[in-house]
């Protein structure tokens, strides 16, 4: 009857694994030179742990001196291939062709060393295990050189993780590492029996280095270990229990057997088409999640382009704006000049020719204010500089003065009633004059009969009521009023021809600016029209 | 008409204007000089010794904000205020805070107003 020791399942365990993986990596991954020396890698553990198996297996000391050579021979070459397949991992093959000479010089010299006394010169019953290396004066080199090995292996995944920028190959580099640690740490305690009289214990961990390395070295993708975990975790159960079977001790032993492998054989399967659906579940969502992100990132750029677009444009403007208003300037500067008589004396007809010339320059200019005011509200940027101070009583009597000649034209009236005290408040008196201009200055146009009446209360806030007899609104019109550019009523239309429909929008920009509000009301159409206008006192 | 003793530079590289400023200055008994860019205004405040600078604020090469803070580096003396269409509060703003400089708006000011002003800068008034 065959027993195995843990021992001796872990030797074999590790061989059957090591060349599994090996041939998976190989042939589901790419048939490059990388994946080919992770084969030629795993065959040589695989070679070295069937020795292994061999050594401790074998009833007699013939055979298992046999297999002691196949286990040195194999120990010997693991690091010489495993460098060459980091080397190949981190693409510095050709920069360490001298380091992978060496390797090789040094594993063929203890090739040959392996065949004298000098490295072993029998086997004997250690630890309980059948046989073990009895190692000649020079074995030392041996375990000095595997030392030396992983130490420059160790540095060189540590040096290329802190150097390499790609997130893959750094996940894959802790996959080595931990690999190394496992894999090498578990090999060298291998080497404690002959030297130190310890039992080698790493020798069960080295079957995790494979596993790291196959997973590393197929893909870093997190869930595919958990499959291959799964897999191997489920195969080495099945291979126990299988065995077990052909231990059995009798029919009722035999049975047991059969019954629980059958049972393991079912849940195993089970378990890795769990395993397997809920990876590719995951996989979905992931790319689902990828291409959400893919669809964001799309939106943001263009928002961002588009905001860009607009900022250009809005900058357009201004530049144009502002290019408009030098010669303009320049315009009413000259008509001032020959008005004021620096240029001689003018006659009468030229005069009011110029008078005229300044008049619509004026008016030119102030236009292009009121669009860059608007341009620079559209735009965010400060438009208002509150200073305090502001007697807004004053303002109000001056634009009232300014407009009176115009609303006597119309054959209508203009009043207001200045209140004896109303506090100083804080504002930007120019964007406030243009502000109150602006809707003083519409009541006005639009008021063709009767007239328009301004009056100011002082509460905890500062009203000013334009109240006026003119077109009046529908609520529609009310609704939009201060939103809008560029859009006019109908019957303003009729009324005033030339209006552009920018000053009202313009003027409650201001006022909430000096975060202060405005509103109008109104009975209807042709009912006339109240604003109301409330800018705070302190 | 009589002469006034102050002299005035202007800088400004609108030729237009530049040209209306001077005609008004002089035809108010001011001496004139004129500069056409912040680099021509330093070297032009260092040759003329202005009692006051009116400045454009963009201008190319270096603009009028720059030139003041140069020459105010060796003139503590001179009257720098800024004659500009810019009404931008982020411009304005940093003007005033500075303390040091008056400004102007151009469009808002008619001429005879810009040399009244000017003078009462002066002292004159």
């Amino acid at each position: 009857m065959i027993t195995l020791t843990l021992f001796q399942v872990s030797a074999l365990l590790t061989a059957a694994v090591s060349l599994f993986l090996g041939l998976f990596v190989f042939f589901n991954g790419e048939k490059n030179r990388l994946n080919f020396s992770w084969l030629l890698t795993s065959i040589v553990i695989s070679v070295w742990s069937l020795g292994l198996f061999g050594v401790v297996f074998s009833t007699t000391k013939n055979i298992a001196w046999f297999w002691q050579y196949i286990l040195d021979i194999g120990g010997i070459c693991v690091p010489v291939v495993y460098l060459n397949f980091l080397l190949h991992l981190l693409k510095k093959e050709r920069k360490w062709l001298g380091l992978q000479i060496f390797s090789l010089a040094a594993g063929s010299s203890l090739i040959i060393l392996n065949f004298t006394n000098f490295f072993k010169t029998g086997i004997s019953p250690k630890f309980g295990i059948n046989y073990w290396i009895d190692p000649g004066k020079l074995y030392l080199s041996f375990p000095l050189y595997f030392a030396l090995i992983v130490a420059i292996a160790t540095i060189v995944v540590i040096r290329e993780y802190y150097l390499t920028a790609d997130k893959g190959l750094k996940q894959q580099l802790i996959y080595v590492l931990m690999a190394q640690i496992l894999g090498f740490g578990g090999g060298l305690t291998d080497f404690f029996p002959q030297i130190f009289n310890i039992y080698p214990f790493g020798n069960y961990f080295i079957i995790l280095y494979v596993i790291f390395i196959s997973y590393a070295a197929l893909r870093h993708h997190l869930f595919d270990i958990k499959v291959i975990a799964t897999e191997l975790f489920t195969f080495a159960l099945w291979a126990v229990l299988s065995i077990k079977i052909f231990l059995s001790t009798g029919m009722q032993d035999l049975a047991l057997n059969i019954g629980v492998f059958a049972a393991v054989l079912l849940f195993g399967a089970l378990l890795i088409r769990g395993v397997l659906k809920e990876v590719k579940q995951r996989e979905k969502i992931e790319k689902m999640a990828e291409d959400i992100e893919r669809a964001y990132e799309v939106e943001k750029k263009a928002n961002f382009e588009l905001e860009k677009i607009d900022k250009t444009k809005n900058q357009f403007l201004m530049a144009i704006q502002h290019h408009l208003k030098t010669p303009l300037t320049s315009m009413v500067g000259y008509s001032e000049l020959l008005l004021d008589g620096t240029y001689g004396k003018q006659n009468k007809k030229t005069i009011e020719v110029i008078k005229r010339f300044k008049l619509s320059s004026s008016g030119l200019i102030k236009m292009v204010n009121e669009f860059l005011d608007i341009t620079q509200f559209q735009l965010g940027k400060g438009v208002i500089n509150l200073k305090p101070g502001v007697d807004v009583s004053a303002l109000i009597e001056q634009i009232a003065s300014e407009l009176k000649f115009q609303a006597e034209q119309k054959g209508i009236y203009l009043k207001f009633e200045k209140p004896e005290y109303i506090p100083l408040i804080k504002a930007d008196l120019e964007k406030l004059r243009v502000a109150l201009f602006n809707i003083f200055d519409n009541a006005i146009k639009y008021t063709q009969k009767g007239g328009v009446e301004i009056k100011i209360e002082n509460g905890k806030v500062l009203r000013i009521i334009s109240s006026d007899t003119g077109i009046g609104m529908s609520k529609e019109r009310l609704q939009k009023l201060f939103n809008s550019t560029f859009e006019r009523g109908d019957d303003a239309k009729k009324t005033n021809a030339t209006g552009r429909g920018i000053g009202l929008y313009l003027a409650s920009e201001i006022i909430k600016a000096h975060n202060g509000s405005v509103r109008a009301e109104s009975e209807g159409e042709g009912k006339g029209s109240s604003f109301y206008i409330e800018l705070p006192i302190s | 008409m009589e002469k006034i003793d102050k002299k005035i530079l202007i800088v400004e590289d609108d030729e237009d204007f530049c040209s209306i400023l001077k005609i008004k200055f002089i035809s108010e008994g001011f001496f004139v000089a004129t500069a056409g860019s912040g680099e021509e205004g330093i070297s032009m405040a260092e040759k003329e010794k202005p009692d006051m600078i009116i400045s454009d604020v963009l201008m190319p090469k270096m603009d009028g904000i720059e030139m003041a803070k140069k020459i105010r580096e060796t003139n503590k003396d001179v009257v720098i205020v800024f004659l500009t269409n810019i009404k931008e509060v982020d411009y304005t703003k940093a003007i005033e805070e500075s303390g040091e400089f008056d400004y102007w708006i151009k469009s808002d000011l008619p001429i005879a107003e810009i040399v009244s002003k000017a003078k009462i800068k002066l002292g004159l008034k």
